[in-house]
């Protein structure tokens, strides 16, 4: 039997554990805005990062700490914000300044009903689709979705680690359930970090944005080891410079989405729980997911060959692995908090190999395991 | 015996000269300016820290051999308080303009100077949204014509001394391209000022603004401005009319007040002390 | 990287003295003939010449470096003159 400790144990809400990933992580710098419900991620930073000589600081608006944390990434730091659909809007243009400068941050959504001012308090998912094309022009972005405040902490870990190996912003899409339930989580001692890769050319002849082999460039910092580079949202050729010249334009873009889309393999992850021999399935993310899975165990006690197929990450859409299962069940349930934005994905993917049946709320409203369960048990009837 | 003048080459990213400013732009003058402010102080190339916008004014960080960083409309501020707040030892300066900082980026001017955060604003103010053609700006004097005010201007111009002023700014301070060494002098002054420094630099755009207005070519402008140009201590003692033609230039503000990075360290070491 | 063509005039100074003439160069590929640097020389250095500008008395060159200053293309520069030893007859002429 092993003895838990105090420090280790701890009972915290799905944005608590936000904060205390992002500091395992190693966050040096938060800049955010107010924001119901991911208000506590700021609090708990505001507390935490002064006593580690980080930096935090509340800006006069969300573009504000949007433009400040790309700053302080550039000055050689890790950096993250945190918001909710109001706000996250409001980022898209920096956030697309980030995405062409490569500039590694975490951009954490706690996603509420919406459109507009919505439901302050109440969750939703409707943010999805958003998170992938939010900003404009054709770029690639990282997402990922805890169920869960353990998952929380490790995927905001995970976050940090994704934007440092791929030199691109990740959105962390919790939702109001997620960020505000409280659950007792064991948090480890240390967790696995992955930094940005340091320049291996001498300044006088450092490329700031080398089309690489894998597609990502070392990174050097704004003063710091005598590098000088120029960063621009311009479309830019390697040096950094802006550029008119085709040839260098249509490099530029097709790499900064190629270097994502190539590396699928090593960022998406996928949870498959009892798909083997599953007839139905069940694709849920989120605070979802965990209705989905009580669902998905009620329906087996029940006899149902159900499945539940859970993405942790939202974006790159983990197409192959959904095509793959449509291939072998009749259908696949998708019940989210919003009119069927992952569900449009699904069917794509599975491109008439079965049925997409949506399962779609958007009153704020949680979506009850019964709920999930009533379809299962219609669809396997079908 | 050398002549004092300064090695501008040492600074400049010279592959990317000439540069694309129009001719008798008076962008170019405020860069030399900086320059030999920068020169004087003895800062190198790697502690400084050039952040703008977007604008005529915004091309200026691609020309010079620091850290530079061309960033999003009217939010260089926003970019400059992060790269600070993490490395307080870089000199931050922020190039901007009328319009990408007291439109779209008036917010986080005002926010900046009540901060008072170390950095270094040199806003060229050339009446007009050059770059895209010559729309008005939040600076276009009443009653001349842009090409998104064809009848002339409807609206009162921002006093933007007064608004970084108002805002908290602990130095401000109003110069012209006309008089290129009071220009570098004031903004040395800027620069070595601990808390956030506002230079207004006003500008000619005898492209977008001149032609419009029929103000002339690049001389007629600029002599324009040096005759306008009326320093802060005789301005009270203008007629009402002459008020209104005047530029007031020189040092409107240079007060002490806490400056936020120094605070912010103060309560990091705080923090420290109470857990040791 | 620019072309640069140099248009310097190295004329004795008319009173005999040690003190050099000061080269005034021109980058022509930089210049976009704005006139500025002619009309902030008090010592009518320069004329314009088409969209150059032309140093036509460069003894009368101070040093001042205004038209450096004010030149927004960095198109123009003063450097110090190299000094010219010349067998003089007679006493100094003014």
């Amino acid at each position: 039997m092993s003895v838990e400790t105090a420090r280790s144990v701890r009972v915290i809400t799905g944005n608590e554990a936000c904060a205390a990933g992002a500091l395992a992580a190693g966050v040096r710098f938060f800049a955010g805005y107010p924001i119901t419900p991911s208000s506590e991620i700021a609090e708990e930073l505001a507390l935490e990062l002064p006593r580690i000589g980080g930096f935090f600081i509340q800006m006069e608006d969300e573009i504000a700490a949007m433009g400040a944390i790309i700053g302080a990434s550039l000055a050689g730091t890790k950096v993250m914000t945190a918001t909710s659909g109001p706000g996250f809007s409001l980022k898209q243009e920096n956030i697309g300044f980030a995405c062409m400068a490569e500039v590694p941050c975490v951009v954490v959504n706690v996603q509420r009903g919406g459109p507009s001012t919505g439901l302050p308090t109440m969750p939703a998912q409707g943010d999805v689709m958003q998170a992938r094309w939010g900003t404009h022009g054709d770029h690639d972005i990282i997402a990922l979705a805890p169920f869960s405040v353990s998952e929380t902490f490790e995927l905001t870990v995970r976050a940090f680690n994704l934007a440092e190996r791929y030199r691109t912003p990740v959105i962390l899409m919790l939702d109001e359930i997620v960020g505000h339930t409280t659950e007792k989580v064991r948090l480890p001692e240390s967790v696995e970090i992955v930094n940005r890769a340091a320049p291996d050319a001498a300044p006088d002849r450092y490329l700031p944005y080398r089309h690489t082999v894998d597609g990502v460039p070392p990174m050097a910092s704004f003063g710091s080891g005598g590098y000088r580079f120029h960063v621009t949202g311009l479309a830019h050729d390697e040096t950094g410079f802006p550029t008119n010249d085709p040839v260098e334009i249509d490099r530029l873009v097709r790499r900064l989405n190629d270097k994502i889309a190539r590396h699928r393999d090593d960022i998406v992850e996928v949870e498959r729980t009892r798909c083997d021999d599953a007839e139905i399935a069940v694709f849920a993310y989120g605070s979802t997911a965990r209705s989905a899975r009580q669902a998905v165990v009620e329906a087996r006690e029940l006899g149902i060959p159900v499945g539940l197929i859970r993405p942790r990450t939202l974006w790159p859409f983990p197409g192959p692995e959904v095509r793959d299962l449509g291939r072998r069940v009749k259908a696949i349930l998708v019940p989210e908090m919003n009119l069927g934005q992952m569900a449009h994905e699904v069917e794509w993917a599975v491109q008439g190999g079965c049925r997409t049946v949506p399962l779609g709320r958007v009153d704020g409203q949680p979506i009850r395991p019964g709920e999930i369960l009533e379809l299962i048990r219609k669809e396997i009837r079908d | 015996m050398p002549l004092p003048r300064t090695d501008y080459d040492q600074y400049l990213r010279l592959d990317k000269f000439p540069h694309i400013w129009c001719p008798g732009c008076g962008d170019g003058i405020v860069l030399k300016a900086m320059l030999r402010a920068i020169d004087r102080i003895g800062l190198t190339r790697d502690e400084v820290c050039m952040v703008s916008g977007i604008g005529c004014s915004s091309r200026t960080p691609g020309y010079v051999d620091f850290n530079t960083l061309h960033t999003t409309h009217g939010r260089a501020i926003t970019f400059a308080t992060g790269v600070k707040m993490v490395r307080p030892d870089l000199t931050v300066i922020v190039v901007t303009g009328d319009g990408d900082a007291t439109a779209i980026g008036g917010n986080h001017f005002i926010h900046a100077a009540r901060r008072n955060i170390d950095i270094t604003v040199v806003l060229y103010n050339n009446w007009i949204y050059g770059m895209t053609g010559g729309q008005v700006s939040p600076s276009t004097p009443p009653g001349k014509r842009a090409s998104t005010a064809p009848y002339g201007s409807m609206e009162p111009n921002f006093d933007i001394v007064a608004l970084a002023a108002g805002a908290g700014a602990s130095f401000v301070a109003r110069e012209t391209v006309a008089k290129p060494v009071l220009l570098d002098r004031v903004i040395e002054r800027a620069i070595r000022k601990k808390g956030f420094s506002l230079v207004e630099v006003m500008t000619p755009c005898p492209t977008a603004y001149g032609r419009r207005n029929k103000a002339g070519d690049a001389v007629a402008m600029t002599n324009d401005l040096k005759e306008r140009s009326v320093p802060a201590a005789r301005l009270a003692k203008l007629s009402q009319e002459d008020k209104e033609q005047a530029i007031g230039t020189g040092v409107f503000v240079d007060i002490e007040k806490p400056e936020y990075t120094e605070q912010y360290a103060k309560l990091v070491e705080s923090l420290r002390h109470a857990r040791a | 990287m620019a072309q640069t063509e140099e248009n310097t005039d190295r004329v004795e100074a008319a009173s005999g003295s040690l003190q050099p003439t000061p080269e005034i160069i021109v980058k022509v590929s930089w210049c976009k003939g704005c006139g500025l640097c002619v009309e902030y020389c008090n010592r009518d250095v320069l004329v314009m010449e088409g969209l150059l500008p032309k140093v036509v008395a460069a003894e009368k060159c101070t040093s001042c470096l205004q038209c450096e200053m004010i030149c927004p293309d960095f198109a123009i520069e003063v450097r110090e003159g190299q000094v010219e030893l010349v067998e003089r007859s007679g006493g100094s002429e003014s």
